[in-house]
């Protein structure tokens, strides 16, 4: 049996076929229809163009928006490193600092000219480290880079 | 350039992604042709009725959806009609949205709020309602035709589901025919409903 189609559905094919048959119409039928509407044609470029402008404007504003919520998520998560994580961390810190080849030769080039870290200093790099690894366990591709 | 019929801008090499990037939806944009805009125009115009956005807001907001990525170009579909389903689409979720709104309950004489009656049958009033306004248009539209025999039997194939080769084939027309007759259709509508129907 047949089952009986919603009216809803009924003017939704009608709307999708005159939509379709609009942009399958000659530009004069087009410029036309909007005549008969009241609308200039040869003014609806330039105000289609303007809402494109601002559309951009605008998605250009939302992604920066986003882009920002994005950092400031980050930065308000650091990473909760425990105390055995940071003893792991210090370890790789100071073996960095030695200089030892083969412990990233090209990280943390500053910290291997002598000078001894402040204990801030070293809390503050030892934070960096810690997101560090926090991103290459999400990416593991990066820590190959 | 016919829309319509070619999934007219898909014409590319195997590409690698399905979808447009970015980008590229800004090239697209920015080569819209006058007369694409001038059709985009007249779809916005009819996508408006029962929602609550004034002209230009629906373009705007394909647009910005287009170039955020919420919403994907595949590349084998016109970029202009694209837009035209987005702008449909965007539409239709806001007048869902503003049909939620509606009150199921009223003040009464004495100022009580009571709810208003529901049948048993009718568990969504909401939807109760859409459907009643869709069936009144439909039979509207049909009567719009009244004379054109033509016009009609198209419109009773189409609300039945028809599409395309089929659709043409139920009505033994062709193409040329078939255009010529959504032509009446669509001035017709225009004239009873300028900015489309609610539902």
């Amino acid at each position: 049996m047949t089952k009986k189609r919603k009216s809803i559905d009924e003017l939704r094919d009608l709307s999708d076929a005159i939509d379709e048959s609009i942009l399958g119409a000659s530009d004069a039928e087009v410029s036309k229809e909007l005549a008969s509407l009241g609308i200039d044609p040869e003014k609806v470029a330039a105000e289609m163009d303007a809402i494109a402008q601002e559309a951009k404007r605008l998605a250009g504003k939302s992604r920066l928006a986003r882009a920002k919520d994005a950092v400031s998520a980050f930065r308000s998560n650091p990473p909760n490193a425990s105390q055995g994580d940071r003893t792991a961390l210090r370890s790789r810190l100071q073996r960095m600092r030695s200089g030892r080849p083969g412990e990233n030769d090209d990280l943390m080039m500053a910290a291997r000219k002598g000078k001894e870290m402040s204990p801030s200093d070293e809390e503050g790099a030892l934070d960096d480290l810690a997101q560090l690894e926090a991103l290459e366990s999400e990416d593991p591709e990066a820590s190959k880079e | 350039m016919n829309h319509a019929s070619a999934s007219a801008a898909g014409e590319l090499s195997e590409p690698e992604s399905r979808h447009l990037a970015p980008e590229e939806v800004l090239e697209r944009l920015d080569s819209l042709s006058a007369e694409d805009k001038r059709r985009l125009r007249l779809i916005e115009r009819r996508r408006l009725s029962g929602t609550d956005l004034r002209e230009g807001l629906l373009y705007q907001e394909a647009i910005c959806q287009a170039l955020l990525g919420e919403r994907r170009c595949p590349r084998k579909v016109s970029f202009v009609a694209f837009l035209a389903q987005s702008m449909r689409s965007i539409s239709s979720h806001r007048r869902e949205a503003l049909a939620r709104q509606v009150p199921t309950t009223k003040v009464d004489g004495s100022g009580n709020l009571v709810d208003l009656p529901i049948a048993a049958d009718q568990l969504d009033p909401e939807e109760t309602l859409i459907e009643r306004e869709a069936a009144d248009v439909v039979a509207e539209i049909y009567k719009l035709l009244e004379g054109d025999d033509e016009a009609q039997l198209t419109i009773m194939a189409i609300a039945d589901g028809k599409k395309g080769k089929e659709l043409r084939d139920e009505l033994a027309i062709d193409q040329s025919r078939f255009d010529y007759t959504m032509k009446r259709i669509r001035r017709a509508v225009a004239k009873k409903y300028p900015k489309g129907w609610p539902s």
